[in-house]
């Protein structure tokens, strides 16, 4: 304890004490000494001494919760126990904070705020901020602690920072209203239809005359009834809206009871942006045909090839190469890729035979990374021929010349396979199939053919060639083959250009003479000449020669089929509904899986492995080719196609953007999976135009923070710009409230959490029980100021008093008494 | 006019007692005493009253009355601690900011001076004071007296914490409803801050610039499992007021008091720093990061950093995570290779605080919490006594895209229980694992950290802000209340200790950042004339003229 003063100048006065001394009278002493103690007091006084002490004193602070949810009873009644809870505590160390709308003169002289506010927080911070300084608080709410925000985190440290605890009496609250409570939806993508749950909470009572009705801000409606609940009292309806090419939408939603509106909510929904996709390809068409195909979700960007410049594949989650090949992708290109795909970048490898073969990147680093064998060991592989077969049947050939051309066409047809083609031409004085160009299926049905032939009429050799000429120019073997079967007695005719004219179009002319004809071999070997084919001579049965028309070529062990495959989902086994035409075959690299396969066979078509952080597939067929030709017509193959780059690119960057609205602040949260990018934030008003930057830093790895400073009741838009990416999120009006009837049990345990932290008790009104706190020790004044008034009057008083007693009064005049 | 000590009853019946009084002893006169004098004296006498003829005499005892009881009513109004005031007149509220940037130079010694030289000339009727600590509080009120000012000023100092004075500004016209108020305020400089309607803010003391500065804006933390190590990654990032681009050599890392070698911090874009792979252990590790001093004899020395709070930042690392797994026999090759790799699950069945069942049979390890198999619905479901854990698992979900499709993820259910358990269709994600999809790998370890309960040591912790929530975080944080730090501090939840750093490029920037430190316009404080002063004088006047007259023999 300690005296202070604040004015000591005032000391100076006490120079009055020997004035009032010396003009004294008489011999009386106690007077002058009254006036001199009189203004030594009011000296006193004039200093203002204060007096210093430590207090443990604390101080109360009582909030009464007054706000809608609490009904007009119950608040009354708390209205009481406050009042109770005052009368045990002074005057000067309590405060009362009502909620809501009250008259302040429900609490007996103490002071009260009255806060039109419904925020628990906000009293709470108001009532924080009622105890003095240095000094302990108790603060008492009573409250059915339905919060309408959630910002308790700042209230429990200012609380702990104070050394303030808060008791909370429970009320009991009025009854709930049907509310809306959250509008969640899954991610869309301008153009794409969002689906919006609305969930409503709402007792079973009540739900049968609820709807809800969603209106756009174009006016488009849509009406539906709340359905069956799908948690205690929680109706769950899913609104499919309608597509649009804008990224932010608003929809209201308001909830109808019985044609009036119970609840409104503002719903404001922020599109993804596309996922951005390279396509490296020969055809430029490629990268418009793939964007029709993947829709509104993919950003497509078609690079023909080649490539020569340096490019930033960092810029995309997935690339696409389809016909790929070492001339068209250099190797630097190849290693800037491969380290996009190690980073999470993902690839989708496709094309023809070319792109799996040594003409594709098989002795490239690329190839390393696919999840199929590119391989440059060659193997044989005997392509398919069409053979059409000459025979002269004309007279010239009876005996043993036709036997001998029957049995060398037997030999011919059995050295064809089954992928092989082969016809009959006979001629003998006119011309016909005999067997017409066919598959080699049934050997059986061709030799019996042949066996048929007849040694009769003329012989016109030239009008058989240009038969079997037009026979096979429809064909698509590699090989290409007329097997002239003859005696050489034909017509003198201009053979050799016709001959040389059939082997320019790939298509070669042998011929075989048959019988014992010497002079006809010279002849025969010119027509072999001109048709850039072999001469043989089959004398007699004994002389049968080897016939080859097939030079097995040494292609890539991946083979490229052609026919009508079908093809399988490896994990739901279902089959496609269309077969895929041709494919190529590439062996399965180990620890690849097959998400496509060819049916009755072990051929993969799809195949994915991980590749460092990102994803690559190889799809062992044009996309857009010959291949997949009858898939365009099917509805599922750009969902499929969606499927597996979506897939691919779901690596690349998973990124979060998390909005969050706090009073006037905007908290911006960005988590991406890199550091080292620099994200962009930008935000704006819905009614505005032009972005407006805000300052966005790095906090942790991958994670970073920004805040926007704009009104509580905007609808903001925030976007989140990387080089790969931008991120949208909106912000409806007072996002960071609730309803005052919407008993968010969550927010009541957060304020649970407050008060078990700050020290405090959560009791209802009967078995209130007061935390015990120790107050901290501030400093308390006393001023003396007015006991030194009180004591001069006092003085003064005696003073008049001593000086009219009558006892006392002196006669001027010395004198006897009579 | 008004009455501090007394109500106003008891003011009027106070003086008319007192009048009553004085008049009492007006009349208390002696009896007559017949005395015999000398003639001589009584024409003496006679002679020096011979004044009392005069008009005023005859009324000396009246006025001797009067100037008693005006004395003595002045001396009660004084007592009773009249004041006059002005209802219109608005009250003057002053705020002493004492955030972290008054710690600059002599910014908080100023600023007391300043405030000690205005407060005591205000009246104290209207005035009011404030201190704007991490909590801004009342430390002196209307009325109160400016003893505890000169008392309680002296153990203020700059603390730690951020300016919270554009919150406490939204509050005055709560706080003081609807009486106009005009606010001084005495602190670090501002930025655009707008006083609400009907509140008018004079910046009385706005603190000086320091010439430079440089700090440490941002620190934080990220763990990560690679094969059979849990490391963590920190990034940090610096600001100078000068645009300097510091290097490596410029920092001092230490982990727990040890130094890192400067060789392994990268210099990333912008002043970003990084240290990746640093092991964690059993128990937390204290990473500090400071700027190293400038050489004092260097050339840039008169760039010295005069603003040190923001020269250092601390981060705890977290120890490491370790959960013990219980493992039924029977479960998918996927899970138990999972379990193998995973760097933060050990299999040990005494110890196990979750045990991983593909059947819930009596050969399933009844230690802790169970994750396991059910594969007759397409979902996984969260079994939990806290119904207010839906929402957090929702926002899970939706994080991570796991609604979508595309990703093939079952759904998610949250249904209540007595005890935490969670069941997944463990067939299914296993075909997913075989498509190489992370995602099922993810979501088992993200439901065996939720079964278990581990507090999350935060990415970061800075000075005025909420500690973050990741998605992955808050599975397991579910509805807590994040820590918020109001000052550089430690702080203790459960067994975890994290530290709070400054981390405000606004005040890093802003204490070096030139500023107008000119004198506002001196506002009238609202120094009314001292009535009471002016009334003890006067009765003390009065009493000397009184004591005067007395003894003369004026007045009896």
């Amino acid at each position: 304890m300690s005296i202070s003063f604040l004015h000591p100048a005032y000391l100076a006065l006490l120079t009055l004490l020997p004035v009032i001394w010396y003009f004294r009278r008489g011999k009386d002493r106690v007077l002058p000494v009254l006036r001199c103690l009189l203004v030594l007091c009011i000296t006193l006084a004039l200093m203002e001494p204060v007096i210093q002490s430590h207090s443990n004193a604390i101080h109360h602070v009582v909030i009464v919760d007054r706000s809608p949810s609490v009904s007009e009873t119950n608040a009354r009644e708390a209205v009481e126990q406050a009042n109770q809870f005052l009368s045990h505590v002074e005057a000067d160390d309590a405060d009362v904070i009502v909620l809501g709308n009250s008259d302040a003169s429900e609490f007996n002289n103490v002071p009260t705020a009255v806060i039109p506010t419904t925020s628990l927080t906000q009293a709470v911070m108001t009532a924080l901020a009622s105890v003095p300084y240095g000094k302990s608080g108790v603060i008492t709410l009573f409250s059915d602690g339905y919060a309408t925000d959630d910002h308790w985190e700042p209230v429990l440290a200012a609380l702990e920072a104070r050394n303030v605890t808060l008791n909370w009496i429970e009320t009991d609250s009025a009854p709930a209203q049907p509310t809306i409570q959250t509008t969640p939806y899954p991610a869309f993508y301008p153009g794409q239809s969002p689906t919006l749950t609305i969930n409503v909470l709402a007792e079973s009572r009540d739900a049968s005359t609820l709807s809800l009705r969603l209106t756009s801000q174009t006016g488009e409606t849509i009406e539906a009834s709340l359905g069956e609940a799908t948690e205690d009292n929680l109706y769950s309806p899913v609104f499919e809206l309608p597509a649009s090419e804008e990224v932010f939408s608003t929809w209201q939603a308001d909830l109808i009871d019985n044609n009036q509106i119970v609840d409104i909510r503002t719903i404001v929904l922020a599109a993804q942006s596309p996922i951005p996709v390279l396509m490296g390809t020969s055809n430029e068409s490629d990268g418009e045909h793939l964007q029709s195909l993947l829709g509104k979700a993919f950003n497509v960007s078609a690079a023909p090839f080649p490539w020569t410049e340096p490019m930033d594949f960092s810029q995309y989650e997935a690339v696409v190469l389809n016909d790929a090949s070492e001339s068209a992708l250099p190797v630097q290109l190849q290693n800037a890729l491969i380290d996009a795909i190690n980073s999470g970048t993902g690839l989708l490898y496709t094309g023809s035979e070319q792109a799996f073969s040594t003409n594709g990147l098989a002795r490239s680093p690329l190839a390393d990374l696919l999840p199929v064998n590119i391989d440059n060991t060659e193997t044989k592989r005997e392509p398919g021929i069409s053979l059409a077969i000459i025979i002269d049947s004309s007279g010239s050939m009876q005996g043993q010349p036709i036997e001998l051309a029957k049995q060398v066409a037997r030999l011919a047809v059995r050295k064809l396979k089954p992928q092989d083609q082969v016809g009959i031409v006979e001629f003998y004085g006119t011309r016909q199939w005999a067997v017409p160009m066919q598959p080699v299926q049934d050997t059986e049905t061709l030799e019996r053919a042949i066996g048929r032939l007849q040694a009769q009429g003329g012989s016109e050799l030239f009008p058989a060639i240009e038969e079997a000429y037009f026979g096979l120019k429809s064909s698509h073997n590699k090989y290409r083959h007329i097997l002239l079967i003859t005696d050489a007695a034909v017509e003198e005719q201009n053979y050799q250009k016709l001959l040389q004219y059939i082997a320019s179009d790939q298509i070669n002319i042998s011929t075989v003479l048959v019988g014992d004809n010497a002079t006809g071999e010279e002849r025969m070997a010119d027509l072999a000449n001109w048709g850039r084919g072999r001469f043989y001579a089959v004398y007699n049965e004994f002389s049968m020669v080897e016939l080859n028309f097939r030079r097995a070529d040494k292609i890539p062990a991946s083979a490229y089929k052609e026919g009508d495959f079908t093809v399988r989902d490896a994990a739901s086994a279902a089959p496609f509904p269309s077969p895929v035409r041709d494919y190529t075959t590439a062996p399965l690299k180990p620890t690849a899986i097959t998400e496509w396969t060819i049916d009755n066979s072990q051929d993969p078509l799809l195949a994915s492995w991980q590749a460092g952080v990102g994803k690559v597939t190889a799809l062992m067929t044009e996309p857009f080719g010959k291949g997949t030709e009858s898939w365009a017509g099917m509805p599922e193959y750009g969902q499929k196609l969606g499927g597996i780059i979506g897939s691919l690119a779901a690596l690349a960057n998973r990124a979060t953007l998390t909005t969050q609205r706090s009073f006037g602040q905007i908290n911006v949260q960005f988590s991406a999976q890199a550091d080292n990018i620099q994200p962009e934030l930008q935000w704006k008003r819905s009614d505005e135009t032009s972005w407006h930057d805000a300052p966005i830093r790095l906090r942790a790895p991958g994670l970073f923070t920004g805040k926007i400073n704009v009104a509580r009741d905007a609808t903001v838009e925030v976007k989140v710009s990387t080089t790969l990416r931008t991120y949208y999120s909106a912000l409806s009006p007072l996002s960071d409230l609730r309803p005052e009837f919407q008993f968010e049990t969550q927010y009541a345990q957060r304020l649970q959490q407050v008060v078990t932290g700050s020290g405090g008790t959560r009791s209802l009104a009967e078995t209130r029980q007061d935390a015990s706190i120790t107050g901290n020790a501030f400093i308390k004044t006393f001023a003396l100021m007015p006991f030194a008034l009180a004591m001069a009057l006092v003085l003064y008083l005696s003073e008049i008093i001593y000086r009219r007693w009558p006892s006392r009064r002196n006669s001027r005049f010395p004198g006897n008494v009579v | 006019m008004s009455f501090v000590n007394f109500p106003f009853w008891l003011v009027v019946t106070g003086a008319f007692s007192l009048i009553a009084l004085l008049y009492a002893l007006q009349h208390l006169k002696a009896q007559p005493v017949v005395l015999r004098v000398a003639s001589v004296q009584l024409w003496q006498e006679a002679l020096q009253h011979a004044s009392a003829n005069k008009f005023w005499q005859r009324f000396r005892h009246w006025l001797g009355f009067l100037l008693a009881v005006l004395i003595a009513l002045l001396l009660w109004l004084a007592i009773s601690g009249i004041r006059f005031t002005d209802s219109t007149k608005p009250l003057h509220v002053f705020y002493l900011d004492t955030s972290v940037a008054m710690q600059a130079g002599d910014n908080m010694t100023d600023a007391k001076a300043e405030l000690v030289a205005r407060l005591p000339s205000s009246s104290s009727a209207n005035r009011e004071l404030w201190i704007g600590d991490a909590v801004p509080a009342k430390i002196l009120s209307a009325d109160s007296s400016n003893a505890v000012l000169t008392a309680s000023l002296s153990t203020i100092q700059a603390s730690s914490h951020l300016p919270a004075f554009s919150e406490w500004l939204e509050r005055v016209p709560t706080l003081y409803a609807g009486q106009p108020v005009v606010v001084h305020y005495f602190g670090s400089a501002l930025g655009n801050i707008t006083a609400p309607d009907g509140i008018a803010l004079q910046n009385d003391f706005i603190s000086a610039a320091i010439s430079a500065n440089a700090g440490i804006t941002a620190i934080g933390q990220q763990r990560f499992m690679t094969d059979n190590e849990q490391v963590s990654r920190v990034t940090f990032t610096l600001l100078s007021s000068v645009e300097q681009q510091f290097q490596p050599d410029d920092i001092t890392v230490l982990l727990n008091d040890s130094p890192v070698d400067a060789a392994r911090i990268i210099a990333l874009q912008d002043n970003q720093f990084a240290i990746s792979g640093i092991p964690l252990t059993d128990q937390p590790q204290r990473l500090t990061v400071s700027l190293n001093e400038a050489d004092s004899f260097s050339v840039d020395s008169f760039l010295a950093d005069s603003f040190l709070p923001d020269n250092s930042a601390t981060l705890m690392l977290p120890a490491k995570s370790q959960i013990f797994v219980a493992l039924q026999d029977g479960l998918p090759d996927w899970v138990t290779r999972f379990v193998d790799a995973n760097p933060q699950l050990t299999v040990d069945p005494e110890r196990a605080s979750v045990s991983i069942c593909i059947n819930r049979d009596d050969t399933c390890p009844a230690s802790g919490a169970t994750l396991y198999a059910d594969d007759s619905s397409n979902a996984v479901t969260f079994y939990t006594p806290i119904s207010e854990e839906q929402s957090s698992l929702q926002k899970i979900w939706q994080a991570y895209d796991w609604s979508d499709p595309a990703y093939n993820m079952p759904s998610m259910q949250v249904l209540n229980a007595e005890t935490k358990s969670v069941s997944m269709p463990l067939s299914y994600l296993g075909q997913l694992v075989e498509k190489q999809q992370a995602d099922p790998l993810l979501l088992l370890s993200m439901a065996i950290n939720w079964l278990t309960d581990l507090p999350v040591a935060p990415a970061y912790l800075a000075v005025g802000e909420a500690a973050p929530v990741l998605p992955g975080d808050a599975l397991t944080q579910s509805n807590a209340i994040n820590p918020f730090p109001l000052t550089i501090s430690q702080f203790k939840e459960g067994d975890a200790v994290a530290m709070a750093s400054l981390q405000s490029p606004v005040i890093s920037r802003q204490v070096a950042s030139a500023r107008d430190t000119s004198g506002s316009v001196e506002a009238d404080t609202g120094s009314d004339v001292p009535w009471l002063t002016i009334i003890i004088l006067t009765a003390l006047g009065l009493l000397i003229v009184e004591w005067l007259m007395i003894q003369r023999g004026r007045w009896a």
